[in-house]
């Protein structure tokens, strides 16, 4: 069976192989393999891997091996659609601290997402702050987390720009 | 259906032109510059035949001279040319012998008046019409219907991107396929003040300042600043593009007034501008600040607009170019004269 993934790997040695290991391990025969570095955006370079395997098993193990390790965008086996991910960059300006960055946060991970990093910008405690966080979610899920999202800036009166 | 005036091998094409200000001086200062060009060109003899301002109009069937008119406008001084009579655009749409009427007046968006009455009353009249009036986002779909049920030519080119031809690189090069949805900059101001924050590390007051001195932005930078030029134009291409029928009122609106500097660099910092898009699926009509990545062929600075098409066929189409401006947005006013010109 023909399978494709596409991935979103950190620039960093070894990632790459981090893709590759479990194709091995659980019989996927790689046909070809894109690592493109000058679209690299956000500290990510996609990959693409372009493969046989065995069976709709082998193709689960390896998805799921991989899921543990790396964030996955797309994967398709016989051409079907399996796995569509969205990842994103999410800005909240405003009091970020204040309106509870943490429930904000679980509000987020309760449509279905993950949230794989955070970086905060504060200047002084009483001044507006500006918070950044990378996201990833099943495209399915999206427009309920985009509606989240709204809820959560208007409640909050944070401001809420989306990648 | 242009009225069979021809001047030896030329043909006469007339023009009714309601609105005087920028872009009206702009598609004369046009005229008088490539009328030889365009005779050669296209063989076509493009006359202004009535020009309708606040103060009143000029009316001449052989064709106003142009360098005149231009003048008086520039100096203010309307109503000391010889063609200058009080009448209004009701006194002078029953009698202006024109084949087109270009409406260029300003934009309202709450009521769309005086742009939708001269359409109209054109449309009545048996007149082509070309307009870079936004004011026609209240009414689209009625207009597009009256042109059509008229047999005559509705364009609006100029009302969005200046002169990026959107409209007419989708009516000649995507007719075999659907657009799926449409995202881009649609207002040259807000992206020329995000673009001195995110280059300068400006604050949004001193880059909507220099905005302002620099001519880009209105005294009143609201229709700009709070999204709602854009959201017509959004509208405008949602109906036109995408075959939607959605209204102004229809568009989730945000605009960049609360945008810190410290937003910007941390955007900045991870690979990212902040710039104001607007974004239809058909569905769902959004102008919102949005991070684009810096490696985004939308990510473009200044005053340029970009739009980028996801299309059926060609995955995505992204076009860039000037937009506002009154010779960008009089260029695509005379295009779309012309090529009424060239095909009726």
């Amino acid at each position: 069976m023909q399978a494709v993934i596409e991935a979103k790997l950190f620039d960093k040695p070894g990632e790459l192989l981090e893709l590759l290991e479990p194709i091995a391990r659980f019989n996927g025969n790689i046909l070809s393999v894109s690592h493109i570095r000058e679209l690299k955006s956000a500290g990510k370079i996609p990959a693409r891997i372009e493969l046989e395997v065995p069976d709709r098993r082998a193709f689960g193990d390896i998805i799921n091996a991989l899921e543990k390790k790396i964030e996955i965008s797309n994967a398709k086996l016989n051409d079907i659609v399996e796995i569509k991910r969205k990842s994103f960059a999410v800005l909240l300006l405003g009091h970020v601290m204040d309106s509870d960055a943490n429930d904000t946060i679980k509000r987020i991970v309760k449509c279905g997402a993950s949230v794989s990093s955070f970086y905060l910008g504060i200047k002084n405690l009483e001044l507006p702050s500006t918070a950044m966080l990378w996201v990833h979610i099943d495209d399915k899920k999206y427009d309920a987390l985009m509606e989240e999202l709204d809820k959560i800036a208007k409640e909050k009166k944070l401001m809420v720009i989306v990648e | 259906m242009i009225k069979d005036d021809w001047c030896g091998s030329m043909k006469n094409l007339k023009i009714y032109l309601v609105g005087f200000g920028n872009i009206g001086v702009g598609f004369a200062k046009i005229l008088a510059k490539k009328a030889e060009a365009y005779r050669e060109r296209y063989g076509l003899n493009i006359l202004l035949t009535g020009i309708s301002f606040a103060e009143g109009s000029y009316v001449s069937g052989k064709g106003i001279p142009l360098d005149e008119a231009i003048g008086y406008a520039t100096a203010r001084k309307l109503q000391k040319h010889k063609l200058y009579t009080n009448e209004s655009f009701d006194d002078v749409i029953g009698k202006v012998d024109a084949d087109i009427l270009v409406e260029a007046t300003p934009t309202n968006i709450d009521s769309g008046q005086p742009g939708l009455k001269h359409i109209n009353a054109a449309f009545d009249r048996g007149m082509h019409v070309v307009t870079s009036n936004k004011s026609i986002v209240v009414d689209f779909h009625k207009l597009v219907e009256c042109a059509e049920k008229a047999g005559l030519e509705f364009k609006y080119e100029a009302t969005v991107g200046g002169g990026i031809p959107i409209f007419s690189m989708y009516r000649q090069c995507l007719q075999s396929q659907d657009v799926i949805s449409i995202r881009g900059i649609l207002n040259g101001t807000t992206n020329y003040i995000l673009t001195r924050m995110y280059e300068d590390g400006l604050s949004f007051d001193s880059a909507l300042q220099q905005a302002k001195e620099m001519g880009i932005a209105e005294a009143n930078s609201s229709y700009d600043v709070d999204g709602i030029d854009s959201t017509a134009k959004l509208v405008i291409l949602s109906n036109a593009i995408l075959g939607t029928n959605h209204r102004y009122k229809d568009v989730k609106r945000e605009g960049i007034a609360n945008i810190s500097l410290e937003a910007i660099q941390m955007a900045k910092k991870h690979g990212f501008a902040i710039r104001l898009i607007g974004q239809s699926d058909g569905r769902h009509l959004v102008v919102k600040p949005r991070l684009v990545s810096v490696r985004s062929p939308l990510n473009v600075g200044g005053t340029l607009n970009a739009l980028e098409f996801e299309t059926e066929l060609l995955d995505t189409l992204t076009i860039v170019g000037k937009g506002a401006g009154s010779i960008e947005s009089s260029s695509a006013v005379m295009s779309d004269v012309i090529s009424i010109g060239s095909r009726c």
